[in-house]
């Protein structure tokens, strides 16, 4: 019987720092219970919980120790849920083939895009972060130039075929610019992916200028389990964290100025933790979109530059109170950028002789960049219409032309980021570089530029 | 000080002893109110002898586990004295008040 109390009491007393402590409290323990007892109580097991993980801090004394330690916890806890969620995301499903709502918002048009997504995207200014997306849309009927009816008309169908209305829909009409427009949309959910709704008219432009489009984007919402899986990378984070800094306070304790570097370096890293996901979150949130976007926003700032910056602190932090014991992970640290960094010299050249082939389909599966090839003998107005087809195409966001054999967009073009040999590079066409909402929007573009004159070919680049 | 503190301090005054030498004095002398859980006990010491209040005193080996014996130093026993006139202060205030609720009527107070 005490034999078995032993072992279990043995192994609470893990919470306690490795030392001859652990031995001296099994003794004690040992000695208040009673005889019939099998197994520590509750209240026994919570209070060795509670004092053991303080004991691991050292510093009986201190309570800022305490502080530094949950603070500590809170911010690697955040660490830990960022990088969990940030694996879990690359297991996220992919956006579904969606047949059945392209009818049910679309009745009888002949719907662009579509197609899967990476799970975060830059915005179309590039200044934030947004859930993927696939863009779907139809060139303007007369049905749909009536926008407000026809986003009243949509957000019914996708009511009735069971999709939950976020909101409610706005419309903006702008009589007094030129040209006149008119927006309307709305946003809807269904179990694990959201839509919005936004058709725009614009009226009175050239017949070369878009006119707009009825259109909506189809993202994915936060899986279940990955709430689950970033819980638990948070506590295991979380622990992580409250553990090292028992581990770098025992180490510097009696160490006046090694405690106030590393202690200065903790707390610096953990506000730098909480305000980079804090601000990440809320600078990348959009207030109108339903559900819990901002959350995932400001776990995956975490997981970018301000996580190298975070890890670096944090390392400081550690080597101010042992340097010695941070020197491994220093060599691997320096061993990974190495590896990652430096092997980028040797792209071989390539001698190109006319636009590149189309690039297989997986390589573009996700890829948002799209070239299209001119003719250099091509006429001013033939570039001009092309150029204007480009903009006409609902999902395009920018472009750029090309026409320096030297750029490094030259390189990237026709030789897969290597260089282009002799002058190769000035027989070859000229090239629009174009910036796509979604990967889904590239068959639209094909079919608006590829048969126009002048243009020698529409590819789908790999990003 | 807060009560844990207090009573192992009281526990400690006369004789050094061991955790559960602690554990038990605390115990008898409350008369059963405080009963002091082996963590609570090992972090008030700990947090004592940072502050100088109680040092080691010996280690001994009973039935091959070891023992070790904590005792107060003189700085414990000013602090524990402090605290007791604090305490005894604070038991004459409310006891005074409490004969002059009783001399003006207010109600009955217990014994």
């Amino acid at each position: 019987m005490t034999a078995r109390l032993a072992r279990r009491y043995r192994w609470l007393l893990r919470c306690y720092p490795p030392g001859p402590r652990r031995a001296e409290m099994l003794g004690t323990l040992l000695e208040c219970a009673p005889p019939d007892r099998a197994r520590p109580t509750w209240r026994e097991a919570v209070n060795l919980v509670r004092f053991g993980l303080r004991a691991r801090l050292g510093r009986p004394a201190g309570t800022a120790i305490v502080v530094l330690a949950a603070l500590v916890s809170l911010a690697s806890g955040l660490l830990g849920a960022a990088g969990a969620a940030r694996l879990g995301w690359e297991f996220a499903p992919s956006l579904p083939v969606a047949d059945e709502l392209k009818a049910t918002v679309f009745p009888g048009l002949h719907v662009w895009g579509g197609g899967d997504a990476e799970p975060f995207v830059p915005s179309a200014d590039g200044e934030t972060t947004e859930f993927g997306y696939a863009d779907y849309w139809v060139d303007h009927t007369g049905a749909t130039q009536d926008v407000r009816a026809y986003a009243e008309g949509a957000r019914d169908r996708l009511a009735a075929a069971g999709w939950d209305i976020r909101g409610a829909l706005t419309v903006e009409e702008d009589r007094s610019s030129e040209p006149v427009s008119a927006e309307a949309g709305f946003w809807a959910t269904t179990d694990g992916l959201v839509l919005e709704f936004s058709a725009v008219h614009w009226e009175g432009r050239a017949w070369y200028d878009s006119d707009g489009a009825a259109s909506f984007t189809l993202s994915r919402s936060a899986p279940g389990w990955l709430t689950v899986v970033a819980v638990a990378g948070g506590l295991i984070g979380a622990l992580a964290g409250w553990l090292l800094t028992g581990w770098a306070s025992r180490r510097s304790e009696g160490h006046e100025f090694r405690s106030a570097a590393a202690g200065a370096m903790a707390w610096m890293t953990v506000l730098l933790t909480l305000f980079a996901a804090l601000l990440g979150g809320l600078w990348s949130w959009d207030p109108e979109r339903p559900g819990d976007e901002v959350v995932w926003l400001g776990l995956r700032v975490l997981t970018g530059e301000a996580g190298v910056v975070i890890a670096g602190l944090a390392l400081l932090a550690l080597a101010a109170a042992r340097l010695r014991a941070v020197i491994p992970a220093v060599v691997v640290l320096a061993g990974v950028v190495a590896a990652t960094g430096w092997n980028s010299a040797a792209i071989a050249s390539c001698t190109p002789v006319g636009p590149p082939a189309d690039p297989p389909a997986s390589s573009v599966e996700h890829s948002r960049v799209a070239r299209v090839y001119v003719a250099q003998d091509a006429t001013a107005e033939q570039r001009n219409l092309a150029e204007a087809a480009i903009g006409r195409v609902w999902g395009t966001r920018g472009w750029s032309f090309h026409y320096d054999p030297t750029d490094a967009e030259y390189r990237d073009a026709y030789c897969g980021g290597g260089r282009l040999t002799g002058d190769s590079g000035m027989r070859v066409p000229y090239f629009w570089e174009i910036e796509m909402s979604s990967p889904g929007v590239f068959p639209a573009l094909d079919a608006e530029v590829a048969h126009l004159p002048g243009i020698v070919a529409v590819r789908h680049a790999a990003s | 000080m807060r009560e844990p503190t207090f009573w192992i301090l009281t526990a400690l005054a006369p004789e050094p002893r061991h955790g559960y030498g602690v554990i038990q004095e605390v115990t008898r002398l409350s008369d059963g109110r405080v009963t002091l859980q082996a963590g609570t006990l090992y972090a008030a010491l700990d947090r004592l002898a940072a502050l100088g209040l109680v040092e080691a005193d010996r280690e001994e080996v009973v039935d091959g586990r070891p023992r070790r014996y904590y005792r107060l130093t003189s700085e414990g026993a000013s602090a524990l004295d402090a605290e007791t006139e604090r305490l005894r202060a604070s038991v004459d205030a409310a006891t005074a008040q409490l004969a002059a609720r009783r001399r003006f009527g207010l109600g009955p107070v217990s014994s």
